[in-house]
C-alpha cells in the first residue's frame, strides 16, 4: 500500500539522469540543489563524498561530505526532494564497507580512496 | 544544540577565541539554542598578544550569535547539515557586532534572522 501511494512522488528514469539512479557509497558527486534566495531560487552546487546512502523509499537520502575551508561539512540530501535539480557523479571508489563514518576521524592523505 | 556550559568557539575578530555559554535569551528557561539564536558567554580565552588591543577582557561576558552548530539542523526540506564545531560571533547589547571580519563558513539559516550581515562578513556560506 505504501508503494502505491509513494509512487506518485518518486523521480522518473529519463535519459538525463542516469547518475541519479547509479550513486554508490564513495562516489564523489556534485548535487545541484535549489536554494531560494529573497524570491527568487537559484542553483547551488555542492560537491563531495558520498559516505551513507539510506534506501527508504521515498524517504532515500544520502549523506555528502565536504571539506569547506579546512573543516569538514556533512550533509543530508533527500534524493526525492524537488529542490534537487541534478547529480554528476565525478569519480568512483572502491569501498569495501556500506557506510564510510570512518572517515570521520580521519585527516589529510588517509581519506583518500582507491579509485576505480 | 547549545546548552548552559557548552564550550563554543569565537570566530571574529574580537580577541576572544574560546567562551562558554552561561545564558539563553528569547524563553523562560530556554534549553538548547540553535543557528541565529543569541546566547551569553563567558569568555575564557583570548588571543596573545597585548590585551588592551583587544576589545574583550578574559572573564568578562557578553551577548553572542550562533553560527554553526556540531548537531545536525533541518533544511527547509526535510534535509540535514552539521559543522564540526559549535561557532558564535560577538554581538553588543544594542545588537551591533563587536568584531569587523568573521574567519569561518556560516549556516545559510542566518539568512532569514535579523543578523542578516553576518553573511557578507563571513569566509563562506555553508
Amino acid at each position: 500500500l505504501i508503494h502505491y501511494v509513494e509512487s506518485n512522488y518518486l523521480k522518473k528514469r529519463t535519459d538525463n539522469n542516469f547518475d541519479f539512479f547509479n550513486l554508490k557509497v564513495g562516489d564523489i558527486i556534485r548535487i545541484g540543489y535549489l536554494i531560494p534566495e529573497g524570491e527568487k531560487e537559484r542553483t547551488q552546487y555542492y560537491q563531495g563524498l558520498i559516505i551513507a546512502i539510506k534506501n527508504r523509499g521515498i524517504g532515500k537520502s544520502l549523506i555528502l561530505r565536504r571539506t569547506v575551508q579546512g573543516i569538514g561539512i556533512e550533509q543530508v540530501f533527500i534524493l526525492n526532494s524537488p529542490k534537487i535539480v541534478s547529480i554528476i557523479k565525478k569519480q568512483s571508489s572502491k569501498v569495501r564497507r556500506s557506510k564510510l563514518y570512518f572517515i570521520r576521524k580521519l585527516r589529510g592523505k588517509s581519506t583518500r580512496l582507491k579509485v576505480k | 544544540m547549545i546548552q548552559k556550559g557548552t564550550i563554543v568557539r569565537v570566530v571574529d575578530n574580537s580577541g576572544a577565541k574560546i567562551g562558554a555559554c552561561i545564558h539563553m535569551y528569547q524563553g523562560y528557561r530556554r534549553r538548547y539554542a540553535k543557528v541565529g539564536d543569541v546566547i551569553k558567554i563567558a569568555i575564557k580565552k583570548i588571543k596573545k598578544g597585548d590585551p588592551d588591543l583587544l576589545k574583550v577582557k578574559k572573564g568578562s561576558m557578553s551577548k553572542a550569535v550562533v553560527v554553526t552548530t556540531k548537531s545536525f539542523l533541518k533544511t527547509f526540506d526535510g534535509g540535514y547539515k552539521s559543522s564540526p564545531c559549535n561557532s558564535v560571533v560577538l554581538i553588543s547589547d544594542q545588537d551591533t557586532f563587536l568584531g569587523t571580519r568573521v574567519f569561518s563558513g556560516l549556516d545559510a539559516s542566518l539568512r532569514y534572522t535579523k543578523y542578516l550581515r553576518l553573511l557578507s562578513m563571513g569566509v563562506d556560506v555553508i
